[in-house]
């Protein structure tokens, strides 16, 4: 039943959040969209940091004459109209800067607006710099991608921030799951007798609505394990540190009973501060540096992932 | 949750070598002060999830008197070592001996892990019998215990390495 106008490849959304800020999301996506550009791929950065617009800078942007700020004001009605060139071929970008305040939580439906047509923009690959905390824009957003990415670096901090942020968006897609499943009031029962049947982790309550109605367990926990967060650890600087994304990925499919896919290290590279220092992509600026080569790897892997979620 | 193999992660009736692994991946993974689960948990949920986790491969070694299926059995007549049936030692204390008991218990003899790591059964024998007088310098040690270790799949080669050379440390010092 497809028509051919439809059979254009639809873009890939890849979102990258974890958070906390101050852990390279943005150096990470910025640098990511220009490894995805030099392949060929026609790929736009957005800039879904609403409270806190940067990204301009990091692709060397200075002031972006039109942004999603215009999309909330009305001044634009599509957001294809607020892409602007960054000067480097097959890169576009959608700035969020001059933001107003009260726009890291715009309306509902404004913002499935701008969701459904970032799936729409005509492109290879959306690639989405989240602001940190765990808003509900951010976590929609997460959800949304269709490559929910988490970076994280090797602190407490950090790593509270990010399965603070984890729980967060495991919950609110268990949410709609259940609503979707219509097991509303049965998980009402699971969540009451919680602690009384020894529900410690999100994976066993999902067991144990699976125990209570088959069907809609089954239906909840399909829907749950299509929730398959990726992991960069960022700002490696010793040797122990290469451990925690795997780590982390064995307490997620522990505790969550969610694959999380541990892409790989980043080692910390002061690299990255000169080149936003000269208002430039460390890809550009400092290209055989550790931290544009393992963007480079880690853009080879998303490809490859990318590839095969065409087959899915 | 009550399957143990569940607990663990782990296919249902896997070899004692992979729960053994899965096992010590966890208990690190939830340990009080690991990294990698900061603010996943509560103490009192961390402790809980420690708990059954000490509980479900407790369970697993108790019923389970499979042999490890990560190694082939040999015939019995090839057999030269006594059986040994008993809990491994601590791989803390004695890493040496944890070593020599798995190795056994495996099935696999000196020669066949000298060949496999290119260390010589003489070397390999006091490493097992942790004849520290004996061994090599530490930093040949280390290299040497890491590959035996990484042969007979120790869950965790470079801790037990760790083991072995603080194990040195207060022979070093009396010298």
């Amino acid at each position: 039943m497809e028509s051919a106008v439809l059979k254009r490849r639809p873009s890939r959304v890849w979102a990258v959040g974890g958070g906390k800020g101050g852990v390279g999301k943005s150096a990470i996506s910025s640098n990511l969209g220009v490894a995805l550009a030099r392949r060929g791929y026609r790929t736009v950065l957005v800039d879904a940091d609403l409270g806190g617009a940067n990204l301009h800078t990091m692709v060397g942007v200075p002031a972006p004459s039109r942004s999603l700020t215009e999309l909330f004001t009305r001044a634009a009605g599509n957001l294809s109209e607020v892409i602007v060139p960054t000067g480097i071929p097959n890169l576009d970008l959608i700035s969020g800067a001059h933001a107003l305040l009260d726009m890291a939580n715009p309306k509902h439906l404004q913002k499935q607006k701008i969701i459904r047509q970032l799936f729409t923009l005509d492109a290879d690959i959306v690639l989405l710099d989240l602001s940190a905390g765990t808003s509900f824009t951010t976590i929609d957003f997460f959800l949304a991608a269709h490559e929910p990415i988490v970076v994280v670096i090797p602190t407490p901090t950090s790593i509270e921030n990010a399965y603070h942020f984890l729980k967060a968006a495991f919950y609110r897609r268990l949410k709609g799951a259940i609503v979707r499943s219509g097991a509303g009031p049965l998980v009402d029962v699971a969540l009451e007798q919680k602690l009384a049947r020894g529900i410690r982790s999100p994976r066993e309550l999902i067991r144990h609505i699976t125990e209570l109605d088959a069907v809609a367990g089954a239906a909840i926990a399909g829907e749950m394990t299509r929730l398959r967060p990726k992991l960069i650890v960022n700002q490696i600087r010793r040797q122990e540190e290469l451990t925690l994304g795997e780590q982390m990925a064995d307490a997620c499919r522990d505790f969550f009973g969610v694959e999380m896919n541990f892409l790989g290290g980043i080692h910390n590279d002061d690299r990255v501060v000169y080149s936003i220092q000269l208002k430039r992509p460390a890809l550009e600026a400092y290209p055989h540096s550790p931290f544009a080569m393992a963007i480079e790897g880690l853009a080879l892997r998303l490809l490859a992932q990318h590839k095969e979620g065409d087959n899915e | 949750m009550n399957d143990p193999y569940e607990v663990l992660g782990l296919a249902r009736g896997v070899g004692l070598m992979e729960a053994e692994r899965a096992y010590q991946r966890l208990r690190e993974l939830y340990a009080e002060d690991s990294l990698a689960t900061y603010a996943l948990l509560g103490s009192d949920e961390r402790r809980e999830r420690l708990n059954a986790i000490e509980q479900a491969f407790r369970e697993i070694v108790a019923t389970g008197n499979q042999r490890p299926i990560a190694f082939p059995e040999r015939p019995e007549n090839m057999s030269d070592e006594p059986e040994e049936d008993g809990p491994l030692p601590d791989p803390v204390q004695h890493p040496g001996l944890y070593l020599g008991r798995l190795r056994r218990r495996t099935g696999l003899q000196l020669r066949d892990l000298a060949e496999r790591t290119k260390i010589s059964p003489s070397k390999l024998e006091n490493i097992e019998q942790e004849r520290l007088a004996q061994l090599p310098p530490p930093v040949y040690l280390r290299g040497f215990v890491l590959e035996y270790a990484r042969c007979l799949g120790v869950p965790d080669p470079r801790q037990l390495a760790e083991n072995y050379l603080r194990l040195l440390a207060p022979a070093h010092g009396e010298q």
